[in-house]
């Protein structure tokens, strides 16, 4: 390996324990803000390269501002002229957050605690040590997901291999402001994790529709393996809203509570009796909602015949019917259907849930019942309750995307959805159960929700509400890279927590499948109103139909 | 053609020399003052190989006159005066300080800032052309005033404005480098005119 030339030399330690200070002219402006430096110190006998991240840039020595006074003389010109020959223009003092030396034991960076001495060479790290440590993983190994490359080099150079295996346990968040390119990358991250290095079983809740382009991914040539034994192509399957079904039996009373619009106390008691009847009548497994009107009716009539009754339902009852029928008598519900787990999770199978023509309270209850069974099927499978054949058999983890999170569990609301999905959160490790949250307002979302998310992809994020939530919500993420979030472009993404050895700057790479999340353009739809053949067929459109039928009598309106 | 301007009597520095201008009776064609007047370029024989010049400025003029003050009894009378008067016309000079800041060798330059070998007593100081002054600004296509700093580094308040002065003729030498020129006189009269007058 050819030796590295410095590229500045340290100044001292910083104003924290992790950080130090460098001087360097950076003539050959390599040092950007989240670049990575090094210096050498013998630990054990062994030189280690300590690496760490730049993470500001001051100017220390710059041209007088005299000199830039005319746009059409460059400084440069100026300092030539009065005898300044020198290549070093500027000076900057940059300081860097230390990350520490790589440790192949541990798989982890090890902080030293050793600041370079005042002189000591800092150099700018190779490619190569940055591939071997940033990432847990190499790239196309089982496990892996290659999401892009590093921003601060040339494209491909260092390529952003996440650890499958982290974010599919310990979930994920993608944090992103509209248009800054989060549903691209989550279709990034789902054909990774369709490849053959992964060949996962992944459940997308898509409430506006953006996924249904992910259909290409069987025919995505990249993404098919047919050298192994039995080959392997990914399957996608997309449920539009009508395919959507819930199943009755699988509602709990809280979500019958939360979908009925403004019960009263004595509906809800009503309710309530009516409920745990019928659920104990069926032994949970297929009741219909006349079944339900049915053991409400009886329990009005034992009421208004029973001298000892306190309660008089009967009020309440014509209203609840009403409730429950403009709810639960349509769509999805249904008394004996319902989405199977077995067809909705399959290894290989990416399940595409549309949801875009559906309310949004039904939407979080439709996650919920979702969610609910799926953990339950997980729980039982790992705790060997349940076996092949049977419905709530899942022998194999599964991972939920999940677009809008914070529709599903809004920061102080108290959406059907928000408890169930704080339960996987906090518990679907042990059981496999992965979910990641994708969300324009993390303002907006829970706080424990966004805190359980351990890997993080935080795209540009301008609403300073927002950057204070990313900030006391993603512990992994340090203040200095959370202050690069209003600077990020479109596709650039900041990926910190489990999933990787440090926090980096990554630029996504593209997609193998076309991007389905695009804007509508306006001003195109407007100007194409404006075309000849629009104008014509419009015309014909609008035109009155001349009748010429027969006229006198028996016609209503002719003339008598 | 060059016009001899006067010869070199002492230093006070490496880089400051003392010029006597040649007065009537020394040379054939007497300077005139606009001549030698306040920021000319001259050169003046430096180092032993044939071409090599040190490149000077007048940045002073001072006019000698060591018997001023002594009012004694004169030796001549006021008809021997009109004729002869020795003890008053032999003793006054007028001097030039030059600042030597470069060297040029068979018209071309050869350092800017300094001139690393000294001229001599008696060395001959002559007006340089313009098409020297401007070979010596150059450095290929680059304008090149490398004695720049040197000037205003000296604490005379004299040399700001001298630089202004040379700033604008060179800028009639070397139109094409009018902007660069403009930039740097824009920046020292800043500095020189408003900052000072804060």
């Amino acid at each position: 390996m050819r030796n590295a030339e410095p590229v500045g030399v340290a100044k001292g330690p910083g104003e924290t324990p992790h950080e130090y200070t460098l001087i360097s002219a950076d003539c050959e402006q390599q040092l950007k803000s989240g670049e990575f430096v090094y210096y050498k110190v013998p630990i054990d006998g062994e030189e280690r390269r300590i690496l760490g991240r730049i993470t500001s840039r001051e100017p220390v020595k710059l041209f007088p501002d005299s000199f830039l006074a005319d746009p059409g003389v460059s400084p440069d010109e100026l300092a030539r002229a009065v005898g300044y020959t020198q290549p070093e223009r500027e000076l900057f003092e940059l300081t860097v957050t230390l990350l520490g030396y790589y440790d192949d034991t541990f798989g982890a960076f090890i902080n030293p605690r050793i600041s370079p001495s005042c002189g000591w060479s800092i150099y700018l790290a190779e490619d190569d040590l940055l591939r071997d440590t940033l990432a847990k993983r190499r790239p196309a190994q089982p496990g892996s997901a290659t999401i892009g490359s590093l921003l601060s080099r040339p494209d491909g150079a260092v390529p952003v291999v996440l650890d499958v295996r982290e974010f599919t346990s310990t979930h994920l968040a993608i944090i992103a402001s509209t248009g800054s390119g989060k549903s691209y990358l989550a279709g990034v991250l789902v054909e990774e994790l369709m490849s053959p290095a992964n060949k996962a079983c992944v459940l997308i809740v898509d409430p506006h529709g953006e996924y249904s382009t992910l259909t290409e991914l069987a025919n995505t040539e990249a993404l098919i393996d047919r050298k192994s034994a039995g080959g392997y192509r990914p399957r996608v399957r997309v449920f539009t809203p009508r395919d959507i079904k819930v199943k009755l039996s699988t509602l709990e009373f809280s979500d019958l509570r939360y979908l009925l619009p403004n019960l009263s106390e004595r509906m809800e008691e009503l309710l309530k009796k009516a409920f745990d009847r019928v659920r104990d009548n069926k032994h949970n497994t297929a009741w219909s909602l006349d079944e339900l009107e049915l053991e409400i009716g009886r329990i009005v009539e034992r009421g208004m015949q029973s001298e000892t009754a306190q309660v008089d339902y009967s009020g309440s009852a014509s209203g609840l019917y009403w409730r429950l029928h403009s709810v639960l008598g349509r769509q999805p519900f249904t008394a004996s259907e319902h989405l199977d787990l077995r067809e909705l999770l399959v290894p290989g199978q990416c399940t595409v849930l549309q949801l875009d023509d559906v309310d949004e309270k039904q939407q979080q209850v439709i996650l919920a019942t979702l969610l609910r069974r799926a953990y339950r099927a997980r729980q039982r499978t790992v705790r060997t309750e349940t076996g092949p054949g049977d419905e709530e058999y899942l022998p194999y983890p599964a991972f939920t995307l999940l677009e809008e999170a914070h529709h599903f569990a809004p920061a102080g609301g108290d959406a059907v959805s928000t408890g169930i999905l704080k339960q996987v959160l906090a518990e679907g490790r042990k059981f496999g159960l992965g979910v990641g949250l994708i969300s324009q307002r993390p303002g907006k979302l829970d706080a424990d929700v966004l805190s359980q998310c351990m890997t993080q992809f935080i795209m540009k994020v301008v609403n300073p509400i927002d950057q204070t939530t990313i900030a006391s919500a993603v512990e992994s993420a340090s203040r200095d890279i959370l202050g690069e979030l209003p600077a990020l472009s479109k596709g650039q993404v900041i990926v910190t927590g489990n999933s990787m050895n440090a926090p980096v700057l990554c630029r996504v790479r593209q997609r193998l499948t076309t991007h389905g999340g695009v804007s509508q353009d306006a001003p195109a739809e407007w100007n194409r109103w404006f075309e000849g053949d629009r104008i014509r067929e419009r015309e014909r459109d609008q035109s009155v139909v001349r009748t010429s039928g027969p006229r006198g009598r028996g016609s209503l309106f002719g003339p008598s | 053609m060059t016009t001899d301007i006067g010869k070199i009597i002492k230093s006070n520095s490496h880089i400051d020399y003392v010029c006597q201008v040649y007065g009537p009776g020394e040379t054939a064609h007497v300077p005139k003052p606009e001549q030698y007047a306040l920021g000319t370029w001259v050169q003046m024989p430096a180092g032993s190989s044939q071409g090599s010049v040190a490149v000077g400025l007048v940045y002073d003029t001072q006019l000698y006159n060591p018997d001023y003050g002594t009012f004694g009894p004169r030796l001549s009378s006021q008809a021997q005066l009109e004729v002869f008067s020795p003890d008053y016309l032999n003793e006054t000079a007028l001097l030039l300080g030059v600042l030597v800041v470069g060297q040029m060798t068979d018209g071309r330059r050869v350092a800017s800032g300094y001139c690393p070998v000294a001229a001599q007593i008696g060395a001959e100081v002559s007006r340089m052309e313009p098409e020297s002054v401007r070979a010596f600004h150059e450095n290929g296509s680059q304008l090149d005033l490398g004695y720049y700093s040197l000037l205003l580094s000296i604490p005379d308040p004299i040399m700001p404005p001298l630089l202004l002065g040379v700033l604008d003729g060179l800028e009639d030498l070397m139109p094409e480098q009018e902007r660069t020129i403009s930039a740097l006189r824009t920046s020292l009269s800043w500095r020189t005119r408003v900052e000072l007058a804060r």
